[in-house]
């Protein structure tokens, strides 16, 4: 893979309201943020002529790029709808950079957002399809293969714990070293205002905490929240005269495996390798060059499984790598979910991972509250997880 | 019986033969004639060679738990009095790997490597759900 011959960046970014948003369903919390998206950085809307989302089980409509293109008032010349789950946004930038290389748009918006917690906009769905159960979270917690997954009672949380308990009987990682990564991600949450959860807890915390599919506990699964994301990208040229500094995507790369967990090939290694070596060819970089990773962290062993995966540590040495963490908090080595990532800061289901672009470009900017800075930060990995362990992408985003 | 409230699966032309079998106390698995591949999940054609040249083979219904996980909080409140719960993937002997429960035993004594052999459970005028319990190989 060659990088685009347009030099092509991240210009804006814009974050709705978070955590609870009571009576903003997804189309309006992705407005909110476009406007401060737009804000961020200078662009007019009207410049806006390509537009990526990634659809919305909460507002569930066939065309959902065009009803949002509609609600806002954009006229985009390329649109498209994108659904990987965590793995999206990130798909989504790298078809912005392609359409804008092809010359196919020049100012592109990503946008993700879900009513997850409140549920905003469901109530029309239930009546367009009847007498569902009206519990959004029930769909998302049941997702299986219907006939050879769901009748033996899996759970979304289950099925990343096969992953765990993989993990720690091949290489002997241990329950402590994974309720550490909840505990690194949850002190990056509590020095992010926007956060969550802000409540720092210990590897005993987590241990204690309710079990909900062993071994993760309560702690060791990703919160349920409202909130979306804007992105938008655009080449150098174009962000010669934008408020902001551009950040340059350097390198991209994807790749699914399968959808159902039962299906997985492999339960301690995933798609991450694939697309991790894809990214790095072509950004020409090492995991030795990047300063911080904003991993997707939808489950604690997720992280961990991912630093392996893109070449952080050896296949095995995850659970050493995040022990104490030392290594993966601000200061260390490697911080890694810098913002809370889906354990601490928010995870509105689909648009989950949106966040780990917004922050990687934050903290590229040097925008954060100082305690959450990282030291100089040159580049930035972001990585994005769909289904279970089934899809993954990988971006590489540098300050220029 | 009519009492079931739990999810279940539904038959179709593709994976009659599965559900047949389970309901005969045998666990047929499918293996391609064209490319010779044995795949999960039962489906009329081959996921690899696209073939629809599909054979049923009756398995030993044995194997070892390649993973599993101790469940707590249920999908829903049909599974609620059964927590806490086995899900686990299952190496058959014949090389395709299935999701079911572990059952027969406490939950916190099950074990990645652990040998299983298949049961049937059932749970339907329709359907029998293949389980697995321990297996002590002599």
């Amino acid at each position: 893979m060659r990088r685009w011959r347009k030099r092509i960046a991240i210009v804006g970014i814009g974050e709705s309201d978070l955590g609870t948003v009571p009576g903003k369903d997804s189309y309006e919390l992705s407005r909110q943020a476009l406007i401060r998206a737009l804000d961020d950085c200078g662009v007019r809307k009207s410049e806006v002529d390509g537009v990526m989302t990634s659809g919305a089980f909460s507002v569930l409509y066939p065309m959902h790029s065009l009803l949002f293109c509609e609600y806002v008032g954009l006229r985009p010349r390329y649109t498209s709808v994108m659904q990987i789950g965590g793995a999206t946004h990130i798909l989504n930038v790298l078809t912005a950079a392609n359409a804008i290389e092809a010359g196919m748009c020049e100012i592109a918006l990503i946008t993700s957002a879900e009513s997850l917690r409140s549920f905003a906009g469901f109530e029309r769905l239930i009546r367009l399809f009847g007498n569902a159960s009206g519990d959004m979270t029930a769909v998302y917690s049941a997702i299986g293969h219907p006939d050879f997954e769901v009748p033996f009672g899996t759970t979304l949380i289950g099925q990343y714990a096969l992953y765990a308990n993989r993990h720690m009987a091949e290489f002997g990682t241990t329950h402590e070293q994974l309720a550490q990564v909840a505990v690194s991600i949850r002190k990056h949450a509590s020095m992010h205002p926007q956060a969550q959860k802000r409540q720092e807890i210990s590897v005993e915390d987590v241990m204690n905490a309710k079990p909900i599919a062993s071994p993760f506990t309560k702690d060791e699964c990703s919160l349920i929240s409202d909130g979306g994301a804007a992105i938008i990208v655009t080449t150098f040229e174009r962000a010669r005269d934008l408020k902001k500094k551009p950040v340059e995507i350097l390198g991209g790369g994807a790749k699914t495996t399968q959808e159902h967990a039962t299906l997985s090939k492999s339960f301690t290694t995933s798609p991450a390798v694939s697309a991790g070596n894809d990214c790095f060819a072509m950004a020409g970089l090492t995991p030795a060059d990047v300063d911080f990773a904003e991993l997707y962290d939808c489950f604690s062993i997720t992280p961990l499984i991912s630093l392996e995966d893109f070449g952080f540590c050896k296949k095995g040495e995850g659970g050493a790598f995040v022990e104490s963490g030392k290594r993966i908090e601000i200061g260390g080595e490697l911080p890694i979910v810098t913002h809370g990532g889906c354990l601490s800061h928010c995870h509105p289901g689909l648009p989950s991972g949106i966040f780990h672009i917004t922050e990687a470009v934050k903290q590229l900017r040097c925008e954060v509250e100082p305690a959450r800075q990282v030291k100089d930060p040159k580049v930035g990995l972001v990585s994005g997880v769909g289904g279970i362990f089934s899809s993954v992408t990988a971006l590489l985003l540098a300050k220029v | 019986m009519s009492e079931y409230a739990k999810p279940l699966p539904d038959i179709t032309e593709s994976t009659k033969p599965f559900w047949e079998g389970c309901k005969a106390g045998k666990l047929l698995l499918p293996k391609c004639r064209s490319c010779g591949q044995m795949f999960f999940f039962p489906n009329h054609f081959c996921p690899e060679c696209l073939s629809e040249d599909v054979d049923w083979i009756d398995s030993s219904g044995k194997g070892v738990v390649h993973t599993f996980t101790i469940i707590s909080r249920p999908p829903s409140d049909a599974f609620a009095a059964d927590v806490p719960y086995v899900v686990a993937v299952i190496d058959l002997e014949e090389g395709p790997r299935m999701l079911s429960n572990v059952i027969g035993i406490p939950p916190e004594h099950v074990r990645v490597g652990m040998p299983v052999e298949v049961v049937f459970e059932r749970v339907s005028e329709e359907i029998t759900l293949p389980k697995f319990r321990p297996f002590d190989r002599v």
